[in-house]
């Protein structure tokens, strides 16, 4: 086995997990965290797969700018999803 | 609670197993599956075309990925810009703040740490940031990318320092978005420049880059002996200032404390009753 084709499957399964974990999570600061995890480990995937130019644009954004809209739009709203 | 442990549980370990057979299934039939055995036609053309020898149909740039994307296919980036542009408007009419008032100083509620820590980062990252705008059409890299990476910054100043600290520095919302709106300007001028030359000179095409077969406009390939990539080169640039200034007015009007608006209302209120 390619050892790019092993670390793109581990990557993947990371990143399954943590988006597992952040659809779940019921506190959202934790949920924006698991799902920011899961972006890295995406960010690596691209990156083996090649795509210098989408991991550039993919790591600011992804890990930086839209963690940090959802942690505002969480501390003008609720820190905790609501009972269903 | 020890149920719902045992839930995920299961739930994880099928997904783990199931991805894990994807990828050794897919690796089976050559590393990427069907996808990958073969390089498409219209990539090949893109590669082969984007640092021609013949400057008639090359893009002067020698990097494809920012070929296709300003040259080959800039129509479509253009109107990725646009939509771009359309939202950062929405955040700015949602938000309808007219005048901040009150002057802050660089003082924050972290430890010296953080604020050192961001106060070196800040130089870094701008020139990291120019770096990648800059090289776009040499090097990964380009407008869209350089502006993200400088937005991260402004973020991590706006919740190291507060929404004040960059009042206080006048960076205020309004005057992002007019940044923003002079790196529009600046790009739509650098796609209708070759329009002004058709209407006054010659044969030209809207947003053509280097000469084509039947028509001799094209912007310069080089400047000052390094590859500047002729519009490529200009588009990185002011795509560079219209995303990070974009970014910079939604974060700064995210990030503008919730009573302010609150006491906006009220008075709004006040003046219906």
């Amino acid at each position: 086995m390619d050892i790019t084709v092993l670390f793109l499957a581990i990557m993947g399964t990371i990143g399954l997990v943590f988006a597992y974990l952040a659809v779940t999570e019921r506190a959202l600061v934790k949920a924006i965290i698991y799902s920011a995890v899961q972006s890295m480990a995406f960010a690596v995937m691209l990156y083996l797969l090649r795509a210098p130019d989408i991991v550039l644009v993919y790591i600011p954004v992804s890990v930086g700018l839209y963690p940090a809209a959802l942690f505002f739009l969480v501390g003008k709203t609720e820190s905790e999803e609501g009972e269903p | 609670m020890n149920r719902d442990l045992n839930k995920k549980l299961i739930v994880i370990t099928s997904i783990v197993v199931f991805s894990f057979i994807l990828a050794v299934y897919t690796n089976l039939t050559e590393s990427l599956g069907p996808l990958g055995l073969d390089t498409r036609f219209l990539g090949k053309l893109y590669v082969y075309f984007t640092n021609h020898e013949d400057p008639r149909v090359s893009t002067a740039s020698l990097e494809p990925v920012t070929a296709i994307v300003w040259d080959f296919r800039g129509l479509d980036t253009l109107y990725e810009t646009t939509v771009f542009a359309m939202a950062i408007i929405a955040i700015y009419s949602l938000f309808r703040i007219d005048r901040l008032e009150e002057k802050g100083s660089l003082n924050s509620s972290f430890t010296i740490i953080p604020m050192l820590v961001t106060k070196i980062l800040l130089p870094i990252n701008i020139a990291i940031a120019s770096t990648i705008a800059f090289h776009g059409s040499i090097s990964p890299g380009g407008g869209f990318q350089a502006g993200s990476i400088l937005a991260v910054i402004g973020v991590l100043f706006v919740v190291i320092f507060s929404y004040y600290a960059l009042n206080a520095k006048s960076i205020n919302p309004h005057r992002t978005l007019l940044f923003m709106s002079l790196g529009l300007i600046a790009i739509v001028l650098v796609s209708l420049i070759p329009l002004a030359f058709d209407v006054f000179f010659d044969y030209a095409y809207l947003i053509q880059n280097q000469p084509k077969l039947d028509s001799d406009f094209g912007y310069p390939k080089t400047v000052g002996g390094l590859v500047f990539g002729g519009s490529i080169g200009l588009f990185n640039i002011f795509e560079f200032i219209a995303v990070s200034f974009g970014f910079l007015t939604a974060f700064a009007l995210l990030s503008i404390p919730e009573y302010i608006f609150k006491e906006k209302l009220r008075g709004e209120e006040s003046l219906e009753q």
